[in-house]
């Protein structure tokens, strides 16, 4: 990543920041079954991270629920039992990467971005931790009516097809 | 008419049973139909049917629960969120596979019509001379020519659209006008007539209604608007499956008594009258056995199920099932291979896309062994082929930049090609069902055993395909081209057929040319399990024709009071 690029992404950070209040902390908390110890501050910090690897969009990119909540479904209902397990302490270990004293919330943004950039590029725990969290993620974006509209050309009820279309 | 008892019983709610009780109360007849499995009632019960992507909880994955418990019927390509409830849970109705067998099945009124691929293309005098030929199985007793007018009569009810292409590997049917193809679909067609004499490919005939006429006005079905989520049931009707059309025709009649729930145990024999008189039914609520009475039944429980239902009808005069003197019943089980497939790219027309959608790719038919054996396997394939614009996003990194590369997704200019392969299988004798000595189901009904599996005709064949669609796809330009062997378990074709095959000879067959059994005239089989070969062609059609056929035959045999 170039210092261009990651002074785009400390911007986003910042952002996401100051979307935590409107878009998690106001939600309530949800039981996911096969997930009993992630409580509300933790689905929480499970949403920022998220927010981060992915920016959630409410606003031009509306979806039926938010974006912590869709990703922790999936985690809940998608993964086999191992995968959760290592989910968890992918989850865990994020958190204990960072000193006793320290939350990443915490930290800077350059020093978010930078820690996040460094486990992103790791092969552990917390790498795939991390690829989950944007994997659903994705499928959360790119499922919503505005981008599968307006991106990828889906139409409902297309009732016509045509082969040969001058790009 | 005592309440349980009819003119004809029909064993089996699906395509094939669905045109036997149109055909039966339309005539003024009677009529039993019977569906294991509840009633699926057209718009009513097609709960997912106006749900966009998005309102998907897992966006129409699976959950690692039904993955776990469904490993069988998770492998169906539709098997998904938005219509896994159409298909049997694995638990919910074993079976015992001495050999992996994947058997998927839609217990309710429509069967598998209201998931099933929607691809009907004729068979042609060279599938029904195949075993005659080729010298396997047995001699069809009927050619082209005797089921040609009933392909007709299926294709002006259903909706078929298609081109005529006159091929006589693919005979011609009456078609409604077909999708546009695309530019690369047209550019591989030419390509291939340029490089081959006898490989065609031509626009895969599907049954969708693109056009209106006066029988789908009174059916209540519209035009076909191209969702392609037919599996979910169309409440447009844009699609053929028997709950928009075979069913509610029936029921308008009057002489439709259709009964859900209801379980055929078996096939009643009277050794005086030495004909069937009527079927045992089990309700699955209430756990009750039921006789029901006609002069004509007709099995056409699917090809499994129908093998089963015969197999366990046991009497003083066939210990061995329903007509099975010759012990040959469950026996010579086909079906489709489909494990070979074969993708690559194409970079010309980069300045080409396409607009819209269509419920249909485009169609090989079979070119190998066709007019002589030339190969070192028997019979040969058909494939699909299709091509669609690539298109490309940016998914590397995180952050602002990742959504703004997703904001930039944009097609390439490459196409993306494929095909896959329709293996006809050889039937043989060692593939085969039979009753399970030990296990039954709630019901007491002996659960079935599976023993099917490939053999080394199927495993040539396949390297005929990779060999033949790489140099096809060579000559035509396409790069990057890579072959797999998917490996698909036997079954997951959705394409079983045998077992009660037809045949000129008792000795060697159970039904004759009028998919009676030969030992038992007023029994009538016409679904999957009748068939002698499997040809390369998706069956569906073939089934409905047959159905058909048969049913205005044993009308004739009634009014003569033959049977």
């Amino acid at each position: 990543m170039n210092r261009r690029d990651a002074i785009k992404n400390v911007g986003l950070i910042a952002g996401g920041l100051t979307l935590i209040p409107y878009a998690c902390s106001l939600t309530p908390e949800i039981v996911f079954s096969n997930l009993p110890n992630i409580k509300k501050e933790k689905q929480d910090l499970i949403g920022w991270l998220c927010n981060c690897i992915l920016p959630e969009d409410i606003e031009n990119f509306p979806t039926p629920e938010i974006r912590q909540n869709f990703v922790l479904t999936q985690v809940n209902d998608c993964l086999t039992s191992e995968e959760q397990a290592e989910f968890l302490l992918g989850f865990e270990n994020i958190q204990l990467a960072l000193s006793p004293t320290k939350e990443i919330k915490m930290l800077t943004p350059e020093d978010q971005l930078a820690f996040l950039t460094l486990h992103f590029e790791g092969e552990g725990v917390i790498a795939r931790f991390l690829e989950t969290l944007k994997n659903y993620s994705l499928l959360h974006f790119e499922s919503s009516e505005k981008y599968m509209k307006n991106y990828l050309s889906y139409e409902f009820m297309p009732g016509r097809y045509l082969g040969n279309v001058l790009v | 008419m005592k309440s349980n008892t009819f003119d004809t019983i029909v064993v089996g709610a699906g395509m094939s049973g669905g045109w036997a009780a149109k055909e039966f109360s339309e005539q003024g007849y009677k009529t039993l139909l019977l569906e294991r499995g509840p009633n699926v009632e057209h718009l009513k019960d097609y709960p997912t049917t106006n749900m966009q992507p998005w309102e998907f909880k897992h966006r129409g994955r699976l959950t690692a629960q039904d993955m776990e418990e469904n490993p069988i019927a998770s492998g169906c390509y539709a098997y998904r969120e938005d219509a896994k409830h159409f298909f049997v849970k694995d638990k919910e109705h074993p079976y015992v596979q001495k050999k992996p067998f994947d058997w998927l099945r839609g217990y309710q009124v429509g069967g598998k019509s209201i998931m099933w691929a929607r691809q009907v293309q004729r068979w042609s005098q060279y599938d029904f001379e195949g075993p005659a030929r080729d010298g396997f199985a047995v001699d069809w007793p009927i050619r082209y020519n005797d089921l040609e007018p009933w392909y007709t009569y299926v294709e002006q009810f259903v909706g078929v659209s298609g081109n005529k292409d006159g091929l006589d590997t693919l005979p011609d049917g009456d078609f409604l006008k077909p999708w546009e193809s695309n530019v690369v679909e047209e550019y591989f067609s030419d390509e291939m007539k340029k490089h081959y004499d006898d490989r065609h490919v031509i626009y895969g005939r599907c049954a969708h209604l693109t056009e209106s006429k006066p029988q789908f006005v009174e059916q209540g079905r519209g035009l076909c608007m191209s969702r392609r989520i037919c599996q979910r049931g169309c409440p447009l009707g844009g699609y053929f499956n028997a709950n928009s059309t075979l069913i509610p025709w029936a029921l308008k009649t009057g002489n439709l008594t259709l009964k859900p729930n209801s379980v055929v145990h078996s096939v009643l024999y009277d050794e005086t009258l030495q004909k069937a008189i009527g079927v045992r039914v089990i309700d699955t609520k209430t756990k009750e056995s039921q006789d029901y009475f006609a002069k004509v039944i007709f099995v056409t429980a699917a090809t499994l199920n129908t093998n089963l239902i015969l197999l366990n009808s046991k009497s003083n005069r066939f210990p061995n099932g329903l007509g099975n003197d010759n012990g040959l019943m469950g026996k010579y089980i086909a079906f489709h291979n489909y494990r070979a497939t074969i993708n690559a790219q194409y970079k010309g027309f980069p300045d080409r896309t396409i607009e819209g959608a269509k419920p249909t790719s485009h169609y090989v038919p079979r070119f190998r062994n066709v007019y002589k054996q030339e190969t070192d396997f028997l019979r040969g394939y058909a494939a699909g082929f299709g091509a669609s614009p690539e298109r490309e996003t940016d998914r590397e990194g995180f952050g602002q930049n990742l959504k703004d590369q997703l904001l930039e997704t944009k097609e390439t200019g490459v196409w993306n090609v494929n095909s896959h392969m329709m293996g006809e299988t050889i039937p043989k004798a060692s593939n085969q069902v039979s009753l399970d000595h030990e296990k039954v189901d709630e019901w007491g009904i002996p659960l079935l055993n599976i023993d099917v599996d490939y053999d080394e005709n199927d495993e040539k064949m396949i390297q005929d395909f990779f060999e033949q669609f790489t140099e096809m796809f060579t000559k035509a330009g396409f790069v990057n081209i890579q072959t797999n062997d998917n490996k698909r378990r036997p079954g997951n074709d959705i394409h079983e057929m045998g077992g009660v095959r037809m045949g000129k000879d008792p000795k060697t067959s159970l039904l004759n040319g009028w998919n009676q059994l030969h030992e038992c005239k007023n029994v009538f089989v016409t679904d999957g399990a009748c068939m002698t070969s499997t040809s390369t062609q998706n069956p569906s059609l073939t089934f409905m024709a047959i159905t058909a056929r048969a049913a205005n035959y044993a009308i004739e045999q009634m009014k003569k009071e033959l049977i």
